[in-house]
C-alpha cells in the first residue's frame, strides 16, 4: 500500500504543470490528490453517460447487420 | 448614514459585505475587476439570475475608495445557517452549489469557495449570496472540493447515517465538519459506497498523509471534462440520498390533538381576527409544526419564519410550501431552549436568533407554553421576557393543566408547577405585555391571548 501511494506521488511530481493559484481558502493537498485520481475513472464513466445515444446506435447497427 | 461591516466577511479580500441604512451592499475591490466583469460580460450572471440560483444586485454609483472597483446591492434576504436547516433544505442547497459550479465552468470560470453559508433562502429556493465568488477557470483540481465536502456533503451524510440531529455539529467548527471524524462516525458499510469511500472515507486519509506535502509539488492538470464528471457523479449521488421515515412524535401531531374539527376551526377563527387586529408584515411561529396555523398570515404577511424542532415536521413544511409556490415561508429548524448560537470569531460571524430578527411583528407561540413552563421548567417571567424583545405582538395560546397534554407531561415526574396557571401566566406576562384581546377555544382547555409587547423590540427604522 505505502509502495502504492509512493508512486502515485511520484507519477503526479513527475506530470506536473506549473500553476498559478490565488485561492482564499486552502484546497489542501490531499484533496487535489483525490480528485486527480478520482478524474480518470469519473471521466470513464461520464463518457459513457454523455455518448450513451451514440454507443447504443452503434451497437443497435452492428447488431442489425449481423442478422 | 451609519455603516457597519458584516463581521463574517474577511476571509475573501477581493470584497466586503456591509450594511448600511439597514441595506446590505458589497464593496468590491479592484483585485476582483477581471473576474468581476468576466461574470457579468461572459453571460454567466444572466444565466444564474434568470435561474434563480445567484442573487440579483443593483450597481452602485457612490464610489469614493481608490482601491474599490464596484459597489453593488444585492437583494436582502433572511439569514438562515446550515445547522438550522431540514435534510432537504441541505440538500438542496448543495445541489444548488453543484449546479452553480456546472453552469461556471460552461462559461469559462469557477466557484473559487463553497462554503454553506454562501447559500441562503430567497423566496423558497437555495441562492448563492456570495456574488464574488466566481474566479477564472484553470486546469486544475477545484480548489473549493474540500469546502464542499467539509460543509454539504459530510452533514448530508451524517444526518442520513446518524441522524438529523448531527447537522448541529457544524457549529463546533465554523469551516464544516471535520472528514475524519465523520469516515469514524458514518456505519462501516458506507466505506462500499464508491462515492462515499472517495469523497468522504480516502478523502479524510489523504488529507492527514499529505499534510505536510507541499501544494507546489502537486501540479497535475485536471481538465474541463474531469471536473464535469465529478460534479455529475456528486450530483447523481446527492439527488438520490434520502432520510428514513421516522415516526416522531411530531409527524401525525394534527392527527393527535385535543381539538375537536370544531375547536379546530375556532382556533383558526381567533387567530384570524387577530390578524386583522394586527396586519402583521413579518410573523415567526415558534413550534410550527408543519405550518399550519402560519399559513394564516400567507397571503398577506410578506415574511413568515416557521420554527420547529422536530426534522421531519419542518421537512413536511418545506415540501409543501415548495409545492405550493409558497415563497414568503421558511420552516427552519430551530430549538427555543437552546437557539443556535453566536458562532467564529470573537463570537461574531454567525448570530443567534434574535440579533436576526428585523422588524418582527408577532410571534405565535401555540400549543407551545407547556412544552416550554413543564418540560423544560421555564418559568413564565423568562418566557415573556425573552418573546416581548423580540415582536411587537404576541399571539399565545394558553393550555391549562388539566388539559390530557399537560397530565401526558406530567406523567413521569413530580407535579412542581404550582404556579403554572391562568393567574400567574397573566400577571407575569402583563409586566412585558398589554393584552389586547383574550379568547376562550370552547369546548378545550386552551385559551388564546393577544398581547402588545411594552419592551425594547429590534426595530430598524426602513
Amino acid at each position: 500500500m505505502k509502495k502504492f501511494k509512493l508512486i502515485i506521488v511520484l507519477s503526479l511530481i513527475i506530470f506536473s504543470v506549473p500553476q498559478t493559484a490565488h485561492a482564499y481558502i486552502d484546497p489542501s493537498t490531499g484533496s487535489m490528490v483525490i480528485q486527480i485520481l478520482l478524474a480518470a475513472f469519473a471521466a470513464i464513466g461520464y463518457t459513457i453517460k454523455v455518448y450513451w445515444g451514440k454507443i447504443k446506435a452503434f451497437f443497435g447497427k452492428t447488431f442489425k447487420r449481423t442478422k | 448614514m451609519i455603516s457597519q461591516t458584516e463581521n463574517s466577511s474577511f476571509r475573501d479580500r477581493d470584497a466586503l459585505v456591509y450594511i448600511e441604512n439597514n441595506k446590505v451592499y458589497r464593496k468590491i475591490f479592484s483585485s476582483y475587476k477581471e473576474n468581476y466583469d468576466n461574470l457579468i460580460n461572459s453571460g454567466l450572471y444572466e444565466k444564474l439570475t434568470k435561474e434563480n440560483l445567484l442573487i440579483k444586485h443593483i450597481e452602485q454609483n457612490n464610489i469614493q475608495e481608490n482601491n474599490v472597483y464596484k459597489i453593488i446591492e444585492p437583494e436582502k434576504v433572511f439569514i438562515s445557517y446550515p445547522y438550522e436547516w431540514c435534510f432537504t433544505q441541505y440538500k438542496e442547497a448543495a445541489l444548488t452549489t453543484l449546479k452553480i459550479q456546472q453552469a461556471a465552468l460552461e462559461f469559462n470560470m469557477s466557484l473559487k469557495d463553497a462554503s454553506a453559508f454562501n447559500i441562503q433562502f430567497f423566496k423558497g429556493k437555495p441562492v448563492l449570496i456570495d456574488t464574488t465568488s466566481f474566479e477564472k477557470f484553470e486546469e486544475k483540481p477545484w480548489v473549493a472540493y474540500k469546502q464542499f465536502c467539509k460543509h454539504f456533503l459530510a452533514p448530508l451524510l451524517i444526518m442520513k447515517y446518524v441522524g438529523p440531529k448531527c447537522s448541529k455539529f457544524f457549529t463546533a467548527d465554523i469551516d464544516g465538519l471535520d472528514l475524519e471524524v465523520v469516515s469514524k462516525m458514518l456505519p462501516c458499510h458506507t466505506k462500499f459506497n464508491p462515492q462515499i469511500f472517495t469523497h468522504i472515507h480516502l478523502h479524510s486519509k489523504f488529507l492527514k498523509q499529505y499534510s505536510s506535502t507541499k501544494k507546489k509539488s502537486i501540479n497535475q492538470k485536471m481538465t474541463k471534462f474531469q471536473h464535469f464528471a465529478i460534479l455529475d457523479g456528486l450530483i447523481s449521488f446527492i439527488k438520490n440520498l434520502k432520510l428514513k421515515e421516522n415516526e416522531s412524535e411530531w409527524k401525525d401531531y394534527y392527527n393527535n390533538t385535543n381539538y375537536t374539527e370544531n375547536s379546530f376551526k375556532e382556533k383558526a377563527n381567533i387567530i384570524e381576527e387577530y390578524k386583522k387586529i394586527i396586519n402583521p408584515e413579518k410573523v415567526w411561529d415558534f413550534g410550527a409544526n408543519t405550518g399550519y396555523f402560519s399559513r394564516i398570515f400567507k397571503d398577506t404577511s410578506n415574511e413568515i419564519v416557521c420554527f420547529d424542532i422536530d426534522y421531519n415536521a419542518v421537512d413536511a413544511n418545506y415540501k409543501k410550501a415548495n409545492e405550493e409556490n409558497e415563497t414568503n415561508i421558511l420552516p427552519l429548524v430551530f430549538d427555543l431552549v437552546n437557539p443556535s448560537p453566536n458562532i467564529g470569531w470573537a463570537n461574531n460571524e454567525r448570530k443567534t436568533i434574535t440579533e436576526r430578527a428585523e422588524n418582527v411583528d408577532v410571534i405565535l407561540a401555540l400549543a407551545l407554553i407547556h412544552h416550554l413552563a413543564i418540560s423544560n421548567n421555564l418559568p413564565f417571567n423568562k418566557i415573556a421576557q425573552y418573546f416581548s424583545g423580540i415582536s411587537k405582538y404576541l399571539i399565545i395560546e394558553f393550555v391549562k393543566k388539566e388539559d390530557s397534554k399537560v397530565q401526558e407531561l406530567l406523567n413521569s415526574r413530580d407535579d412542581i408547577f404550582g404556579d403554572y396557571d391562568i393567574e400567574n401566566f397573566e400577571k407575569e406576562f402583563m409586566k412585558y405585555y398589554t393584552l389586547i384581546k383574550k379568547d376562550e377555544i370552547k369546548n378545550t382547555k386552551r385559551i388564546m391571548y393577544l398581547f402588545k409587547s411594552k419592551g425594547n423590540i429590534r426595530e430598524i427604522s426602513k
